[in-house]
């Protein structure tokens, strides 16, 4: 078996996007290294914030609907890593009943991914003061600018993240690329699909401190 | 003095220079003889024209007016001026020893087909699964080259290295004292026949190459195939010795004197690549269709009707290792033969699909890139690429459309094609297919799981990327399911040498030429009829029964049939009792069933149940590759849902064994539990796919909305960012 994963992953590196670039990394070392230093980076991040005893600026209380979006939206992204990711790790390889499942919950993931789109923009958090936004419609909206940038630019990365996995998907069901084009594309779902991750993570942490009023 | 002691110096010193100089010149032209190859060669591809004596045996020129003048030897002949030891050890010659080439992918094995007993037992030395090995069973080698000889290229088993070599078996098979044939002092060795292969044009007639090795003029056969000369009589006539022998018996050559240029020599019609014809003498395979309908409604190889031969893949230099053209053969160097198989042609071994095996190490591009011959780029638009880690290119590209049944097919070694016989496409041995089975199909999952990986084809196939599953890719099979005499003991089956299986079973099963024929024929005597029908009506002309008397003596022969064909089975197993009595349980192997004596009764057999005999229930099969259908034509080119989707053939096809015992029950398998597949989850996924045109419509509308949303925010973030930097700058 490790003979098998040590072939895969040596397998990835002629077909990934990173190879056309000139970068001879196998998408699992990238896999792998990017958890680490995000957890890495975070729990420093965490350090420092605790450290600093910041206080709660501005306290945005989300609507129910956004809530329900957002935890929607998190459970099937953590569940499409578990299934792909998970599966890279430990069996070296996307199949079987993983990638089946994977598939399943990405059908769910196109559709969640429009309503946290409409929820969960930074614009749209900004200035809708609808009840499915805000739990706090009176209180006077914040510009974006307010908006803690890490938050934001998490978002943002979620969101384009989210698009991206999906397009290099999604065109890949269409007889339109070749070969060389499908292993591309797959290549990118994967690594949009990583970002995508660590997008939410990192937003989810942000949320966190937030939460706690550590920033 | 000192100027005679100086020309005496002067003299060494240029003697000296004289002596190195000519050394010097001496070593390099010796050292450049030593680098030539050993035989001359023409090295012109338009051909040497092959004026040429001929040699006997002996190396004496061959004299086409003597009486007495021998057979042409095609080693001696040849061998003057081609390296004919290297030859002989190429992959078609090197089946028994296996000196140069290893055993590879499972290819057909050879099928030892007697009616008389109804065996139909898959052999083979290389110990491809679910072949048995006829060493181990006792089987001479001679018995194998006169079986096996008429589809060989002569050498192998039948080469004299290979005939000294006694049996290394040692099983109980050969405890008894009825053992298969060896009549090497009278036939001499199989000869290998260059002319076999590199024939041109039409005078060599293969078919009679095969009616002499059936004859056991093994000797004769490359001169009389070649048409230099006819032959009256058979070695097969002789009984014990030639010494003996009665000398009407003995083969006589009478040489055709016209084909003998004044100087003696003979044209032979010689190219250096085959003609597909030579190859299709042993390689031809046929759906039985072919035989019962229009074989001209079918296609060939596309490849073959671009112009191709079969040599442009399947290649070799001199020493014959022919590149069999699966990915992952091993071979001596593995980058001469990286871009002769299906992937490494068509996609190149360093983009697209993963597609070598091997290290490449040859610079140039041409042989990284494909394209061979013009060697089209597949685009398999939309196509996943998982599809190329589970299946092999012939899933989709090779062999017969695949159906919900398996469907009859023949092949030239099994089923002698070639010669002048009338067919019906029923032949035995029932060999079927195409079956999409994975190469490892046969295994035990978790043994393969743990299995260290000892030659190059196994460390091929553990490759993650090519063959993701540890089964390896789903590749077209032909299979068969065996039939043999043999001995039942700790849950395995060991075959009796068939030549014994006859010896030891004719007396019991009163069989002329084929069991599956005559051993349930039954006809009712006038007594049976008086019985069945009345005195009245016995008499009657069986035109004239009533459909109720038709039904009642059909009824009568059915049940006499079955207790006739028990009898009879049970009568062959005693005699193999008898001369094995401690050796295990003799059992009849056919259709998929094990059968043995009922325990507790006299005349009655049984089917061993499954968990006993689970092993020699199992079918052979081997992959095919050929022909090649073109892309159109290729599985899946309508749509995802030709195999995901409930009832699609490639998993839920079924093959029903083919047994030689009439009304006797055979095994039934549908592909799917050959292929140890995972069916809900193949079904889970073929529930996914049915609404997947659905879904893209809906994907593709979500994805386009949360396009739209989230780029339109982010112009208007962005926008909304210049704006108040705009106004603090002015501000």
């Amino acid at each position: 078996v490790k003979e098998s994963r040590d072939a895969e992953e040596k397998s990835v590196v002629d077909l990934n996007v990173l190879a056309d670039l000139g970068l001879q990394v196998p998408f699992n070392s990238i896999l792998a290294g990017s958890l680490i230093v995000l957890v890495a980076g975070l729990a420093l991040h965490a350090i420092l914030a605790v450290s600093s005893s910041k206080k709660l600026l501005t306290s945005h209380r989300r609507g129910w609907f956004a809530k329900l979006v957002y935890l929607a939206f998190a459970l099937l992204v953590a569940g499409l890593s578990l299934t792909s990711f998970g599966s890279l790790l430990t069996q070296g390889v996307l199949e079987h009943w993983a990638l089946l499942a994977h598939v399943g919950l990405a059908g769910a993931f196109v559709f969640v991914m429009v309503l946290f789109a409409l929820v969960w923009n930074p614009v749209v958090l900004s200035v809708n003061r609808s009840p499915i936004v805000t739990a706090n419609p009176e209180s006077p909206p914040a510009p974006t600018a307010s908006i803690w940038w890490l938050a934001k630019l998490s978002l943002w990365g979620v969101l384009i993240c989210s698009i991206v996995t999906a397009a290099s998907m999604l065109i890949a069901m269409l007889p339109i690329l070749d070969t060389d084009g499908m292993h591309a594309s797959t290549s990118l779902h994967r690594l949009s699909g990583l970002a995508l991750l660590i997008c939410l993570v990192v937003h989810l942490y942000s949320l966190a401190l937030r939460k706690l009023g550590w920033r | 003095m000192n100027r005679l002691f100086l020309v005496l110096r002067c003299q060494n010193v240029l003697l000296l220079t004289i002596t190195f100089v000519v050394g010097s010149f001496q070593n390099q032209w010796l050292g450049a003889a030593d680098d030539l190859p050993r035989f001359a060669r023409a090295d012109t591809d338009g051909g040497y024209v092959h004026w040429i004596e001929l040699l006997d045996e002996n190396s004496t020129k061959v004299n086409p007016n003597d009486p007495n003048a021998r057979p042409y030897s095609p080693k001696k002949t040849c061998g003057r001026c081609h390296d004919f030891e290297q030859i002989s050890h190429g992959w078609h010659f090197d089946a028994v020893e296996q000196v140069d080439s290893e055993k590879g992918r499972s290819g057909q094995p050879w099928i030892w087909s007697d009616p008389r007993t109804g065996t139909y037992l898959p052999l083979s030395y290389r110990d491809w699964q679910g072949t048995y090995n006829p060493d181990k069973l006792g089987i001479t080698r001679w018995a194998i080259a006169k079986q096996f000889g008429g589809f060989l290229p002569g050498g192998g088993p039948g080469s004299m290295e290979s005939l000294k070599k006694t049996s290394s078996a040692e099983t109980d098979a050969t405890k008894s004292e009825a053992k298969s044939k060896d009549r090497t002092a009278i036939t001499g060795e199989l000869p290998i026949d260059c002319m076999l292969c590199h024939r041109s044009g039409g005078s060599y007639s293969a078919e009679t190459w095969t009616e002499q090795i059936e004859a056991e003029n093994f000797a004769y056969a490359p001169t009389v195939a070649a048409g230099l000369a006819t032959i009256e009589g058979a070695l097969s006539r002789v009984r014990d010795s030639l010494e003996e022998a009665e000398p009407e018996f003995l083969p006589k050559l009478k040489y055709d004197v016209d084909q003998f240029r004044p100087d003696g020599k003979v044209f032979f019609n010689i190219t250096r690549k085959p003609e597909n014809k030579s190859c299709y003498h042993c390689h031809t395979h046929l759906p039985a269709e072919n035989i019962a309908f229009e074989r001209w409604t079918h296609d060939d190889d596309v490849h073959l009707r671009a112009g191709m031969k079969c040599v442009d893949c399947h290649r070799h230099g001199l020493d014959h290792e022919l590149v069999r053209g699966y990915d992952g053969q091993s071979y001596s160097r593995p980058e001469l033969i990286s871009t002769l198989s299906c992937q490494g042609c068509h996609l190149g071994v360093s983009s697209g699909v993963e597609a070598t095996t091997h290290e490449i190490d040859v610079a140039t591009i041409w042989m990284r890139e494909g394209g061979r011959l013009g060697a089209p780029k597949p685009i398999h638009a939309g196509l996943p690429p998982l599809h190329f880690d589970k299946l092999s290119c012939t899933a989709c590209h090779s062999g017969p459309a695949i159906a919900s049944e398996l469907g009859r097919q023949l092949t030239s070694q099994s089923h002698h094609l070639g010669g002048h016989e009338r067919r019906s496409g029923k032949e035995l041995p029932a060999v079927f297919g195409p079956a999409m089975l994975p190469e490892h199909w046969n295994s035990d999952l978790q043994a393969l799981s743990e299995k260290p990986k000892s030659d190059e084809h196994d460390k091929s196939s553990n490759d993650a990327s090519s063959h993701r599953s540890i089964l390896g890719k789903y590749t077209p099979h032909r299979l068969m399911w065996p039939s043999f005499w043999g001995l039942f003991k700790d849950g395995s089956v060991v075959p009796l040498d068939p030549e014994e299986s006859y010896l030891l079973t004719r007396k019991g099963l009163k069989v002329k030429k084929d069991l599956a024929e005559e051993i349930g024929e039954v006809k009712p005597s006038l007594t049976d009829r008086k019985k069945i029908l009345g005195d009245e009506r016995a008499k009657v002309k069986e035109e004239e029964w009533t459909e109720e008397e038709r039904s009642k003596v059909t009824a009568w022969v059915d049940e006499q049939s079955q207790v006739q064909i028990d009898t009879r089975i049970v009568d062959a197993l005693e005699a193999i009792a008898q001369a094995y009595p401690d050796s295990g349980t003799p059992v009849f192997v056919t259709g998929g069933q094990v059968f043995r004596q009922l325990v507790g009764e006299t005349k009655k057999i049984e089917v061993i149940p499954s968990d006993q005999a689970k092993e020699a229930m199992q079918p052979t099969a081997w992959p095919i590759a050929h022909n090649v259908r073109s892309a159109r034509h290729s599985l899946g080119v309508s749509g995802c849902l030709e195999c995901h989707q409930s009832g699609s053939a490639f998993f839920t096809s079924t093959v029903q064994a083919n047994g030689v015992l009439p009304g006797k029950p055979t095994v039934e398998s549908p592909v799917h539990e050959l292929q140890q597949a995972d069916m809900v989850r193949l079904e889970s996924w073929n529930e996914m796919f049915s609404s997947r045109s659905l879904f893209k419509y809906f994907a593709f509308g979500c994805l386009g909305l949360s396009t739209f949303i989230t780029l339109s925010c982010l112009a208007w973030s962005i926008g909304e960012r210049i704006t108040r930097r705009g106004g603090k700058i002015s501000g």
